[in-house]
């Protein structure tokens, strides 16, 4: 496993910020996620994709505690990343795990459809 | 915000989640696919007994194919026996497509937790969301 550098997404209400925990990737969602976001999010899913399974890591964390919203166009793409993931060969699969705010109700209904969709790699959390 | 809209009226933070999530993905529905510049939205909250029924109503033109497609979606979660399970089959039956995957409709239908009714003519489509929800007490009138 080894560690790679992730560029953030930065748009004027939505951004997306990389970090290394020891040898977990951290993703931090921020914002609104919306139909301004959409293409510039399915881009940076597909990269990242890519650098986690060239780098080999097990898992990968998505902070969502101040994501505001995210329609059903953002909500594909992380369809699409836990599809791609799913369909890849076993030993290069990943864990995607879901921190979410229990202060948003919208995000246990909508990471539950995720974990509903990918039960075998999608994890959901609740962190203080 | 739309979330604020419903937060007076509207008695629980989850309630007043579902309604925002379904008008929110309404609202982009009408500007992806409305085939005309001034589509129609309104959004009703009237007592029914002890709770609220909440209605989202739309109407637009759209293209015959945008139509075709919108009827059997709509027709498909009406009648979905589960639509959780609808909404998942969705999302892997989709998950290639880069558009018009109808996963805002049937994200309504799941998660927002509303059911739906349609009425399609020659180049328009009304469909209506609607739904019980938890009306706040009455402030007694000083």
């Amino acid at each position: 496993m080894t560690t790679v550098a992730i560029e953030p997404l930065a748009l004027d209400n939505f951004s997306i910020v990389p970090s290394w925990e020891g040898s977990t990737l951290r993703i931090v969602f921020s914002g609104n996620a919306d139909m301004d976001a959409r293409v510039a999010l399915e881009a940076f899913v597909k990269r990242l994709n890519g650098q986690v399974l060239a780098a080999k890591l097990k898992r990968v964390v998505c902070d969502m505690r101040d994501l505001y919203f995210m329609n059903s166009a953002c909500f594909k793409c992380l369809v699409q990343w836990i599809d791609s993931i799913v369909k890849s060969d076993v030993e290069q699969q990943y864990s995607l795990s879901f921190i979410k705010n229990p202060k948003m109700p919208w995000q246990a209904r909508s990471l539950e459809s995720l974990r509903h969709f990918g039960p075998a790699i999608v994890l959901i959390k609740i962190e203080p | 915000m739309v979330g604020d809209i419903f937060g007076e009226p509207i008695g629980e933070a989850d309630a007043i989640s579902r309604v925002t999530l379904a008008v929110h993905e309404i609202l982009e529905n009408l500007a992806k696919y409305a085939a005309e510049e001034a589509p129609s939205l309104c959004v009703e909250l009237r007592e029914d007994g002890d709770a609220g029924l909440i209605e989202i109503r739309t109407k637009n033109r759209a293209s015959r194919e945008r139509l075709a497609l919108t009827e059997q979606l709509l027709h498909s979660l009406i009648h979905a026996a589960d639509p959780r399970e609808t909404y998942r089959e969705l999302m892997a039956r989709t998950a290639g497509q880069a558009e018009g995957s109808g996963l805002g409709l049937a994200r309504i239908r799941a998660e927002a937790e509303l059911q739906f009714a349609f009425e399609i003519t020659a180049d328009s489509v009304e469909i209506t969301a609607f739904g019980r929800v938890p009306l706040q007490p009455r402030r007694p009138r000083s």
